[in-house]
């Protein structure tokens, strides 16, 4: 299991618990705008966060081309 | 066929789950296998050892990569959780497939590889398939926060690869 500020993040297919947090992922509610639903890893309960900034990609313009085009490693 | 012994029913049950079971989890599926048939099919499927292909694990994700903190932090991520995979080989490559990601972007489906630029140095993620629709777009992918976003409820299979970059 991969935990997060107290929050899981994923479940590895060997984890006990597996198949009781895929089942809670069902039931995960829409995220409203701003915030996102994420997992309690203590009581396994859907918890209503804010979402942190967005990321400054600093993307260099030659890295931008490389992506659109498909550029070499 | 010969009926000559009896069996425990419920004893010959747990010990056929529990070789399923053994050859799911080394074969990296939770499919419903049927004795005898889907058993020698999914062990004649698993890459035998000394090179080649591995599958090493199975993640699910719960929730969105963007969104977590680690923003499209796909190298947090890796560096973490998935490193210890790697063991001390100098020529490991992890290859990462990634399937029911309803990311929005054109990140439909995304799968890439990494691997360690020396033996205990974090990872790099070299390459990165966008998968959108039906065609690949390959990125060169060392910056992090564009590297691809993850839906809750994606399924990361991770497989080991010794040898050089295929790519």
């Amino acid at each position: 299991m991969i935990i997060q500020n107290g929050y899981i993040i994923a479940v590895e297919s060997k984890d006990a618990n597996k198949d009781e947090i895929l089942e809670r992922l069902k039931s995960k509610p829409a995220d409203p705008d701003g915030y996102h639903y994420l997992l309690n890893a203590e009581n396994f309960e859907w918890e209503l966060v804010e979402l942190p900034p967005e990321p400054d990609p600093e993307i260099e313009d030659s890295e931008a081309l490389d992506i659109i085009f498909g550029g070499a490693e | 066929m010969a009926v000559d012994k009896l069996v425990d029913s419920t004893q010959l049950d747990a010990d056929l789950t529990s070789v399923a079971d053994a050859i799911r989890t080394k074969g990296g599926t939770s499919a419903q296998l049927a004795f005898p048939a889907d058993f020698v099919s999914a062990i004649n499927a698993i890459s035998g050892g000394g090179g080649g292909l591995e599958h090493v694990a199975q993640y699910t994700t719960t929730a969105d990569a963007k969104t977590t903190g680690t923003g499209g932090n796909t190298l947090d991520f890796w560096n973490s959780y998935m490193q210890p995979n790697v063991g001390t080989s100098e020529k490991v490559v992890l290859f990462a497939i990634v399937t029911n990601n309803t990311a929005t972007g054109g990140y439909a489906r995304v799968c890439f590889l990494l691997k360690s630029p020396d033996l205990v140095g974090s990872m790099k993620l070299v390459r990165t398939y966008f998968r959108s629709d039906s065609q690949y777009n390959v990125a060169n992918s060392t910056a992090s926060n564009y590297d691809f976003f993850t839906s809750a409820g994606s399924v990361i299979d991770v497989y080991r690869f010794e040898g050089d970059l295929p790519v």
